[in-house]
């Protein structure tokens, strides 16, 4: 009974944001979310998880505006499908599987409203549409993760005010475009990540407990993931690319589910572009947010499966398509981490079953990504037939769950993020860095790709047949590469100070990688 | 002096030698600077050579900053043996180039570079570092840091390829015993299919040897002797000693053994058919190497003797097949007859040695094609021998090839001088040798109850040699086989169109058949 008045009331503000537009439209949208806090609240028995409405609240009403022209007839009906069929799915599912004692209606309400997120999201009338159906989709997925991981008011509200973070990424015009940084703030940025780098060297400092209950993961891992994070945004001179790095590197020092989730989604929101990339990108997301909540709605094996199997589609979706010059990057080193993290929840079967999934995504990204790009099916694959290849390689390294596979991963990493981005038309041509920088960018012995890959192999080789084989294919394709694409001669002019930083980051990792395994395992 | 820092001397040498003679104000003396580098570095071999017990291995680690791969120097005799002989080699190769007038290039540093490289593999205490290290020596010889650039790619891209195996067996063997050092990798530590995909590298430089003859000519050519022989030869014993002395497995034996001899005679074949002496040198090179692999796949003590006189003889054949040679010069004379296996070569004593193996083994059976195999590329040797004609003073020019060839030959027919200080505390590393195995005095060598006068026979195969070169029977016979040469290629491969391939729906059916396992992996208990 204390959930029927909130039920009610979201219904109503549904029918209402679906059928009507400017401020009625938002006055449904605020009801659904009102809702959906007042149940949280009822529900769980803290009246401070309510504290989440107030970010989707203020961005749905900073995104109102004047209606553009309505959507064609059969886009509309596509969408109203969508919908239907995503909230029948959550329904049938519900009903299928053995739901233990979480609070149905509660989550029922948030994943109608990601659902109609979603849909706004795939199929939008324009931009701004698009990123309000963003603001439902992560505020729709943090309330189903606060009602299954209560958190306090402070996870709570940050992770509704990270439903707003689609407002940052609203005056990019076309993915990779961005306004430019401030060199000041680009130092900022490195300082930062030289600090958490030296954090994570000095072994961090566990889940520690911040004001108003906000649960914070300072391990080595979490630590070294975000000062990576903070380099690319530091090298990449772009504000969204900023934005997005301090999302995703802040999220990964969160330990409660629904903040952390809501961070990596709001970095996805600043960040996709091109409206077939996103919807891979948003899809990715999902997944990856409903593998942990199912596990917990389902429990016991069964749930476990659920986590297992949806966590490297999940992933995958998000490796694949191509962003932006650092907005790829960025996402593959926060997804990577990401995914670390949720490993080590997964037990021994559900880590086998990730393993041949993850084997099995490799090859998928192998035969995608050297296809034609009219042939590949996918609105846009990244850059390079190596970029793919080595985006493979980062999956396998991940998912040995070995130390030794997550720093040939994040090798790879450094590689794809910092060096290959730096220098997108090929090495500076003259002055004393120019053999240096084509070192640092090949894969040739010393530098980061080099050990990368071959530490990749190593791990793959302890866990299983079909990790080794699809890093052989891999690595193989990686001595192909060069062949397959056309030769890049050197870029005019001198090396810049990012040639440079990105240069001796490449051949130091790649000559000492021991120190990197110090900062990922803590001193 | 300590092992640690004298093992590293040669490097310095030769880096510090490549770097001087970049300098833009020693880069007219940059030959001599190369020529005295590798002398020094060869000198400092030795001396490591004298300076080890029989049987001595020594690991020297320096650094760990690559995980579980230490940077870790072996020194042991098969490693200072095959280091002193590629440093000897390199020498002999810049001695040659600098009295070359033809070639104006100057490509000093790139040499040392390559050859530092080659002994970094040689001295890698562990197999991921000789991975990584003939990956360095890739790099060295092609120049190519810009992996996109067209030349020399298709070798570049065979070898990284190939070496992929090496670095997959050196993974399994990690993940079986936790290491890839050689002192700490038992010796079943190589599986029959491991052993045989870290022979990859091996048969992809022996290939690129072959290969190498049909590449243009320039005065002297450096990486088949430095990049290629000495690196297939350096393996190939190393991973026999890293199995125990033999390639595990009966079956494995019998296939190793049969693909060198194949692989001789296939080549024997094309060096045969080869129109000028220069490229059947090279080609000669390549048959050499595969009897080699024959002999190492013997697994007995004699073997292992057999296996690396025959690869040292293999380094050192292939350098003076290297360097271009005026037709009918004493040099190529000279080089000739040490490349024939039949005495007065040099590979003779290492056939030889097989030979005894095979009948300790009770194996006579194998003898055939073991001697085919060598009969063949004898024939394809004597094919092309000339007698020297010209001047005095031409027949001496260059003169490092005739005086290499010629001690040699010496070489060849006094074991005496080589195989107690350098092959036989190298063959000690595969596998033990008991006292009385082997015996050497001036007149010839003993294997348990047969011998052999390799100084008579030696001088008997000359005589006939020279004979049969100044024979008038022997034009008639050059004109008669001249009006049968072929000249169609012996093997010839067709690449299937692959349009129809490309047409099919490979993303549609790869999306859905990773989907499917999603399904399945949710599905499955």
């Amino acid at each position: 009974m204390t959930t029927l008045a909130p039920v009610i009331a979201f219904v109503a503000g549904f029918l209402l944001a679906e059928l009507r537009e400017g401020w009625v439209r938002l006055a449904g949208l605020w009801a659904m979310i009102g809702a959906t806090g007042a149940g949280l609240a009822l529900t769980t028995s803290r009246p401070e998880e309510a504290a989440w409405a107030v970010g989707p609240m203020l961005a749905s009403a900073l995104l109102v505006s004047t209606p553009s022209p309505p959507l064609a007839f059969e886009r509309l009906m596509l969408r109203t499908a969508v919908t239907i069929v995503l909230v029948f799915l959550g329904g049938y599912v519900a009903r299928r599987l053995p739901f233990g004692d979480a609070p149905w209606a509660i989550v029922a309400m948030a994943w109608v409203l990601a659902a109609a997120g979603l849909a706004w999201l795939w199929l939008p009338r324009d931009r701004l549409e698009a990123r309000r159906g963003a603001v439902l989709a992560i505020a729709g997925g943090s309330a189903a993760l606060l009602a299954l991981f209560p958190t306090g008011a402070g996870g709570a509200a940050l992770a509704g005010l990270l439903a707003a973070a689609p407002l940052l990424g609203g005056r990019r015009p076309v993915a990779g475009a961005s306004r430019a940084q401030s060199p000041p703030a680009s130092a900022f940025l490195l300082a930062m990540a030289l600090l958490l780098a030296g954090l994570a060297l000095s072994g961090g400092a566990g889940v520690r407990t911040a004001p108003l209950g906000l649960a914070l993961s300072l391990s080595p891992n979490a630590l070294a993931g975000s000062s990576l994070l903070l380099v690319v945004a530091a090298f990449s001179m772009e504000r969204a690319v900023a934005a997005a790095a301090v999302l995703a590197g802040g999220s990964l020092l969160l330990a409660s589910p629904a903040p952390h989730w809501a961070g990596i989604a709001a970095a996805v929101a600043v960040l996709a572009g091109e409206a077939g990339a996103a919807r891979l990108l948003w899809t990715g997301v999902f997944l990856l947010g409903l593998g942990p909540a199912l596990s917990v709605l389902i429990g016991g094996p069964l749930g476990a499966r659920w986590e297992a199997a949806l966590l490297a589609p999940g992933w995958l979706l998000l490796l694949l398509p191509r962003q932006g010059r650092w907005g790829g990057p960025l996402l593959l080193a926060a997804s990577t981490f990401v995914v670390w993290g949720d490993l080590h929840h997964l037990g021994a079967a559900g880590l086998a079953r990730f393993q041949w999934l993850a084997a099995a995504g490799a090859v998928l990204i192998l035969v995608i990504g050297t296809l034609p790009p009219d042939r590949a099916r996918i609105p846009a694959v990244a850059s390079s037939v190596r970029a793919v290849m080595s985006t493979g390689l980062i999956l396998v390294g991940v998912s040995t769950a070995a130390p030794l596979g997550m720093l040939g991963a994040v090798l790879l990493v450094i590689d794809l993020g910092l060096v290959q981005a730096s220098a997108p038309l090929g090495p500076p041509a003259g002055g004393p860095l120019a053999s240096a920088a084509l070192l640092a960018r090949s894969g040739w012995p010393a530098s980061a790709a080099f050990a990368g890959r071959v530490l990749v192999l190593l791990a793959a080789a302890g866990t299983s047949v079909a990790l080794i084989l699809s890093a052989i294919l891999l690595y193989a394709g990686l001595q192909l590469a060069p062949a397959l694409q056309p030769h890049q001669p050197a870029r005019p002019g001198r090396a810049g100070l990012r040639d440079w930083l990105a240069t001796g980051v490449s051949l130091t990792t790649g000559i000492a990688p021991a120190i990197l395994l110090r900062m990922l395992q803590g001193g | 002096m300590p092992l640690a820092v004298q093992a590293l001397l040669p490097f310095l040498l030769l880096t510090g030698g490549a770097a001087a003679a970049s300098l833009p104000a020693l880069r007219r003396r940059g030959g001599a600077i190369a020529a005295l580098a590798a002398a020094g570095a060869a000198g400092v071999a030795l001396t490591l050579l004298l300076r080890l017990a029989p049987a001595e291995r020594v690991d020297i680690p320096y650094l760990r900053a690559f995980p579980t791969v230490d940077l870790l120097i072996r020194v042991d005799a098969l490693a200072v043996a095959f280091g002193l002989s590629l440093l000897v080699t390199a020498c002999l190769l810049i001695l040659a180039r600098l009295l070359s007038d033809d070639d104006r290039r100057r490509p000093w540093s790139s040499w040392l570079l390559t050859t530092a490289a080659a002994l970094g593999v040689i001295f890698a205490g562990s197999l991921v570092l000789v991975y990584a290290l003939l990956r360095l020596c890739t790099l060295a010889w092609s120049g190519a840091l810009d992996e996109a650039a067209p030349r020399g790619r298709g070798l570049r891209t065979a070898e990284q390829i190939a070496d992929l195996g090496l670095l997959v067996a050196a993974a399994l063997a990690a993940a079986g015993v936790g290491t890839t050092a050689f002192s700490g990798l038992p010796s079943d530590a190589l599986g029959p299919g491991t052993f045989l995909l870290a022979l990859l590298p091996v048969a992809v430089r022996i290939a690129a040897l072959a290969a190498a003859a049909e590449r243009p000519r320039t005065p002297v050519l450096f990486h088949p002797a430095i990049a290629q022989a000495t690196l297939a030869g350096y393996l190939m014993l190393r991973l026999i000693a890293v199995a125990g002395g033999r390639p595990p497995g009966r079956e494995l034996q019998i296939l190793v053994f049969a693909a060198g001899l194949a692989l001789a005679a296939l080549v024997s074949i094309q060096a045969w058919r080869a129109r000028s002496s220069g490229t059947a040198r090279l080609r000669l090179a390549a048959a050499q190497a595969g009897i080699a692999i024959a002999l190492c796949a013997l697994g007995t003590s004699v073997a292992a003797v057999a296996g690396v006189w025959a690869w040292l003889g293999v380094v050192a054949l292939t350098a003076l097949a290297s360097i271009r040679q005026t037709p009918g010069s004493l040099g190529a004379l000279l080089t000739t007859a040490a490349q024939t296996i039949l005495p007065p070569g040099f590979l003779f004593v290492g056939l030889w040695l097989g030979t005894v193996s095979l009948v300790q083994r009770q194996l006579e059976g194998a003898l055939i094609p073991l001697w085919l195999a060598a009969g063949l590329a004898a024939a394809a040797a004597l094919r092309h021998a000339r007698w020297p004609a010209g001047e005095p003073r031409g027949l001496l020019s260059p003169a490092p090839v005739p005086l290499a060839a010629a001690l040699l030959l010496l070489g060849g027919a006094l074991p005496l001088a080589i195989l107690p200080w350098l092959v036989i505390p190298a063959a000690r590393i595969l596998r033990g040798i008991p006292g009385g195995t082997l015996g050497w005095g001036l007149l010839g060598i003993t294997a348990g109850p047969t011998a052999v006068p390799t100084l008579a026979a030696a001088l008997a195969a000359g005589g006939a040699l020279v004979l049969w070169l100044r024979l008038p029977m022997r034009r008639s016979f050059d004109t008669a086989w001249a009006g049968v040469h072929p000249s169609a290629p012996l093997l010839r491969f067709d690449l299937p169109d692959l349009a129809r391939w490309r047409a099919l729906p490979w993303a549609r059916t790869a999306w859905l058949a990773y989907a499917a396992l999603v399904v399945y992996a949710i599905v499955r208990q």
